[in-house]
């Protein structure tokens, strides 16, 4: 094996070069400088302790801001410049597996960000190292001891720091790959994206500051340190998505595994926050909006639904797996869930249900439809993207798909709570407590008519892509 | 039309393409295509534009999933494993796909390194390809602040610097001047001489005919001809020419056992009959015997465009 993994090298030859290596402590340094004349500045004299709580503050959250803007753009830049400047088919034609691709090039294209971060980083720990050994400022502040916060800031940093960079480099990856244009529409969105997810998630955890506990499962578990297993652990799975997507590009093929045992973890982990029969009702809706993310990312591809149906009309199982879209499999996953979810809820009420909220609709029984009219809501949805992206302008299929979403969920509500029917809401959207149309009507009629409106417009559609009509070049 | 050329079965296929058939969502662009190539032999693939060269190319160097079919590279599977059938691979595309801001020599040791060549194994490897391809004089020079010329030299070393037997070269004399084609044709016969076994999509038939030993014709996603251009065929091409009229020429030769493919134009007869100066000597001797006024009989050696018209003609297309 080479010492040095390839890739890395090659972005160590590109980014590192002498005058950026100096010039990022400089600009640390300088920053250091304003906040100690901001501590010891006339009037305010914070000293000591304001100046080294100034400092642990500058290093994380200069960490936070230097991963969420300028990291997540590189990560998300690094396949796009590659297939920009036509060298993405020499890096798959190479014979490196995907591993070391993966890890390549995540530590590569951000290894700058990544010096700077552990510049700031090393600010973090040592400020707070001086901070409680000068003035005992950590453990009064946090609540917590020192080795905790110390480990808590590092293991805490690095795993959002890692999770923001391969979920943006997974987006954007996928993304990209799909389509030829808008590359850097792509790249915008994936950072925003998840700057937005990562940040809510980073900041959900930290308001009470260290010691105060979250009920997980019937535990009282320290949020801080809950806050960073849940970093480590999304981590984790976002390195093992870049993994599989880059297996995919390499074309290694893949068996759709990681997706659902990915979705199966992030619902355990939801559910954990809810008690008896709304547990399973937030597993349910947690494993049903998952399926957006595949079919967002990936987007119907008729070449890949012709090879499946070709595949399930010879009976061939193991080509039809190949071809599963990952949505289609994650919507099979939430149809269980959602079976699973509504008989719980038919079982009646548990008691615990009453307390999460269950109790304000007009009886479980209706909950439980509301919950299937839900998941066949969703699949409209899918439908309506594959529909979308079976026409003539299949590149704008997601622009399309999403002003759609836009009328169906914004504006058709808007317009009817405007006329004052709130009775007809549940024709279009999924809702827990308004009547519905008077019970004459199942809740899941009005979308399993949609779901058949929009399959019957698939097919029509579909007959521009069926094998016997392909022209020749 | 002559049917594609089976390999030699006692030669193991360096490629084989098994009923490849590949889709773009409403277009069919391969067709069944099924070839073998024999290794260390030097393939023309020509076509129109649009005739499906680069997907075919791409498709054997498994960047791109066929609908149906097999790529055997040396026969492994390349859909199979791609990055073991890289590791036989070249594949030189008509964009380069260079790093512009790294040197030659840095170019190269990275390419080396993914193709896990290691220490002094991938300098080693680098700086052979540099003097394979004469760029010495550059080695220090950034990628982008070379020529067409000098960047399409770095590119082939970049295909060809782990060694492999199969490299596959996408248009790689576009954009060259006289002298560098030239100094690419002997580049590419040295390689072929070394062992490698190339497939070469071009335009430019006039350059493929100098190294090249067969030809690969496609045309709207389906392959028309597949045969070796000169030399060890088991048939030939001939030309007879006669005296005098005979209206029933084309019959008489479309009789004789072997010949096919006549075509009579005026006094001239082309048509495709088993090699050898002994079917030559009986064919003479039988039609002089049957009075065809025969004034003379040659074997015609069809160069690459020949065969491109041909085929043109007979498809009809008139490409």
């Amino acid at each position: 094996m080479n010492r040095l993994n390839p890739e890395l090298r090659r972005y160590l030859w590109l980014e590192l070069s002498p005058a950026r290596l100096v010039a990022m402590p400089l600009v640390i340094g300088a920053l250091m400088l304003l906040v100690g004349a901001w501590a010891f500045e006339p009037g305010r004299a914070l000293g000591g302790p304001g100046l080294l709580e100034g400092l642990a503050t500058l290093g994380s959250s200069g960490f936070v801001v230097l991963v969420l803007l300028w990291g997540a753009r590189l990560a998300a830049n690094a396949v796009v410049r590659e297939i920009a400047g036509r060298t993405w088919d020499q890096q798959r034609l190479s014979s490196a597996g995907a591993w070391t691709m993966t890890w390549g090039k995540l530590a590569g294209s951000t290894v700058f960000v990544a010096y700077g971060c552990l510049l700031l980083l090393l600010l973090t720990l040592v400020s707070l190292v001086c901070w409680q050994v000068f003035y005992g400022g950590v453990e009064a502040t946090f609540r917590a001891p020192l080795w905790a916060v110390l480990v808590q800031a590092a293991v805490g940093l690095i795993a959002f720091a890692v999770l923001v960079e391969a979920s943006v480099m997974l987006i954007a990856m996928t993304a990209v790959a799909r389509r030829e244009t808008g590359r850097q529409l792509d790249v915008s969105i994936a950072q925003i994206v998840v700057i937005v997810v990562a940040f809510s998630l980073f900041s959900s955890f930290s308001n009470q500051g260290g010691g105060a506990d979250l009920v997980w499962y019937g535990l009282a578990i320290d949020e801080l340190w809950f806050a960073v297993a849940s970093l480590v652990a999304f981590a984790a799975w976002a390195v093992i998505g870049l993994w599989r997507r880059m297996r995919v590009e390499l074309q290694v093929r893949n068996w759709p595994v990681m997706w659902p045992l990915f979705v199966l973890f992030a619902a355990f982990w939801a559910a954990g926050f809810a008690q008896g029969q709304a547990a399973v009702v937030v597993a349910a809706v947690v494993i049903l909006m998952a399926g957006y993310i595949p079919a967002v990312l990936e987007q119907p591809d008729p070449v890949r639904l012709r090879r499946l149906f070709g595949a399930l009309a010879q009976r061939d199982a193991g080509t039809a797996l190949r071809f599963l879209p990952l949505w289609l499999v994650n919507h099979a996953l939430a149809l269980l869930a959602v079976a699973i979810a509504a008989l719980v809820l038919l079982g009646g009420n548990d008691g615990e249900g009453a307390q999460a909220g269950i109790e304000s609709i007009d009886g479980l029984s209706f909950a439980a439809g509301t919950l299937v009219a839900f998941y066949l809501f969703v699949t409209r949805d899918l439908l309506l993207l594959v529909f979308a992206a079976l026409g003539r302008g299949g590149r704008r299929a997601f622009a399309t798909w999403l002003l759609w979403m836009a009328v169906l969920y914004g504006l058709v509500p808007m317009i009817l709570a405007a006329l004052g029917l709130y009775a007809s809401l549940p024709v279009f959207v999924p809702v827990w407590d308004i009547p519905f149309l008077s019970f004459a009507v199942p809740p899941v009629l009005w979308p399993l008519l949609q779901v058949v409106i929009v399959l019957a417009l698939i097919r029509w559609r579909w007959r521009r892509f069926a094998t016997g009509r392909l022209q020749a070049p | 039309m002559a049917p594609p050329a089976a390999p030699d079965a006692a030669v193991a296929p360096a490629v084989a393409v098994e009923n490849l058939i590949f889709d773009y969502p409403t277009l069919r662009a391969l067709h069944g295509v099924t070839f073998a190539v024999e290794p260390r032999s030097v393939t023309a693939l020509v076509g129109p534009n649009g005739a499906g060269k680069t997907t075919l190319l791409r498709c054997m160097a498994a960047l791109e999933t066929p609908y149906d079919g097999r790529v055997l590279i040396e026969g492994r599977d390349a859909h199979l494993e791609p990055r073991a059938s890289h590791r036989r691979i070249g594949y030189l595309s008509d964009f380069f796909g260079l790093y512009d801001e790294l040197s030659v020599l840095r170019c190269l040791r990275h390419a080396a390194a993914m193709h896990g060549l290691e220490g002094a194994a991938e300098r080693q490897a680098a700086e052979r390809a540099i003097a394979q391809l004469d760029l010495g004089d550059l080695a220090a020079r950034p990628a982008g602040e070379l020529s067409r010329g000098q960047r399409q030299r770095l590119a082939i070393a970049q295909a060809i610097v782990h060694q492999p037997a199969i490299v596959l070269l996408d248009e790689p004399a576009s954009g060259l001047d006289p002298l560098a084609r030239h100094k690419l044709s002997e580049l590419l016969l040295g390689l072929r001489d070394g062992g490698m076994t190339l497939i070469v999509s071009s335009h430019i038939l006039a350059e493929l005919e100098d190294y090249s030993s067969h030809v690969l014709v496609m045309d709207r996603g389906r392959l028309v001809e597949h045969r070796a251009i000169a030399g060890g065929s088991e048939s030939a091409t001939l030309a007879l020419e006669l005296a005098a009229p005979c209206d029933d020429l084309a019959a008489r030769l479309a009789a004789v056992p072997g010949i096919e493919d006549v075509a009579v134009d005026g006094l001239t007869a082309v048509f495709r009959a088993p090699a050898g100066a002994a079917f030559r000597h009986d064919l003479l001797r039988n039609l002089i015997g049957a009075g065809v006024p025969v004034a003379s009989l040659a074997e015609r050696r069809l160069g690459l465009r020949d065969i491109y018209r041909e085929v043109a003609r007979d498809d009809g297309s008139g490409a």
